[in-house]
């Protein structure tokens, strides 16, 4: 018995197999990495207020990229609480950019980018303004990281949450994952 | 002349990346992309190759994002609801088990989206927000001379002007920097 699983794994193995690949069966690899083992500890992420105005996320977001030498650790995303200290989104660099973008009713002008040049004129910008709100992009902890490619791929987001249960724990970026690609293909 | 806010200004021309195939199979991109990404640094480099045909002129570019589609589609291999609706599973394996997936298979191609050279970085930021992605071909009439990334057209605009009104210094400003924020009780 023991030597037909071993030929039916051999045979198995060496059609799913890609050159030079490790074992890999229906996209299940030698290598199963769990979300809790690739994420940025939730605690690594800076952290910013809903009601802070845009300008101080803005500040945040440079010198963390600054303080991390433009490595890839820097974080791009601020963890946004609201006045009970708990956590309600991600302010990502996309969400920072939609205030460049921004051209909408409630703002006088046509030149969005008066927004991040004549600060005055615009105090009302808040955070939870822009911020990516806690409603999608979501893993658990204990989810394998293609779980987190999946939601990455189809809520088009580059960053996805990790749960413990109810609580955040961290942070999956894309970059994060692109080292467990050669594994999955 | 490029005005101050236009995307001529903050593009990087196409020579700056590494370039690959569009016949080559991806494995080859994945090397040369762990390359790019180390270029000057520790994840210092650009994080996108520029594509090309035989005859070397640029066609797709190739992002983080693009390889992690293939790798969701590999996944999805076994779910048959997701066999049920696309076609785009099938294609994928078999051009694995043809010796590997060609790259211009899965690149995103240069003519798909793009915005020109004069337009502003307002214009570029909507386009970034409503498509979803975070990099942008800029073009000059009909050529493609360089790539827009959000990421560089964020932090290259504040290098620029600190995002701070005319008149300002930034060190009179209560920066961030001053501002401690305590670590808050994570619970959603």
């Amino acid at each position: 018995m023991a030597f037909i699983l071993l030929v039916l794994n051999l045979i198995i193995g060496s059609y799913f197999q890609s050159p030079g690949k490790q074992f890999s069966w229906k996209g299940i690899t030698s290598m199963k990495i769990r979300a809790s083992q690739v994420m940025v500890p939730i605690g690594e992420i800076p952290v910013i207020h809903e009601d802070d105005n845009i300008f101080t996320a803005v500040e945040v977001l440079v010198r963390e990229y600054i303080e991390k030498d433009s490595k890839w650790q820097g974080y791009e995303s601020l963890l946004v609480v609201d006045k009970h200290n708990q956590a309600v989104g991600l302010l990502t660099l996309r969400s920072a950019l939609k205030g460049i973008g921004m051209n909408q009713s409630g703002i006088p002008n046509s030149q969005a980018w008066n927004i991040f040049t004549k600060k005055k004129d615009y105090p009302s910008v808040l955070v939870m303004n822009l911020m990516r709100n806690f409603k999608r992009g979501f893993v658990n902890m204990n989810d394998h990281v293609e779980k987190a490619i999946r939601v990455i791929n189809e809520e088009n987001i580059n960053s996805v949450l990790v749960l413990d249960g109810n609580n955040l724990v961290g942070v999956i970026r894309a970059i994060d994952l692109f080292w467990f690609i050669d594994d999955i293909l | 002349m490029i005005s101050a806010n236009s995307v001529g200004l903050y593009v990087v021309p196409l020579k700056e990346y590494l370039t690959v195939g569009e016949n080559e199979k991806l494995y080859t991109a994945l090397k040369l992309f762990s390359v790019s990404l180390h270029e000057g640094g520790a994840c210092k480099g650009h994080r996108l190759l520029v594509v090309l045909d035989e005859k070397g002129e640029p066609t797709g570019i190739l992002t983080i994002k693009s390889i992690l589609n293939v790798a969701r589609l590999k996944i999805l291999e076994e779910d048959i609801t997701f066999k049920a609706e696309y076609s785009s599973w099938y294609y994928v394996k078999k051009a694995r088990e043809n010796g590997g997936i060609a790259i211009r298979e899965v690149m995103r191609p240069l003519s798909q989206t793009s915005i020109d050279y004069n337009k502003t970085i307002s214009e570029a930021a909507k386009m970034f927000i409503r498509h979803g992605i975070n990099f942008l071909p800029v073009k000059d009439s009909k050529k493609i001379i360089g790539i827009l990334s959000a990421r560089e057209l964020f932090y290259t605009h504040y290098a620029l002007n600190h995002f701070m009104p005319q008149g300002e210094s930034r060190e009179s400003k209560n920066t961030a920097s001053s501002k401690l924020i305590k670590k808050p009780a994570i619970i959603l």
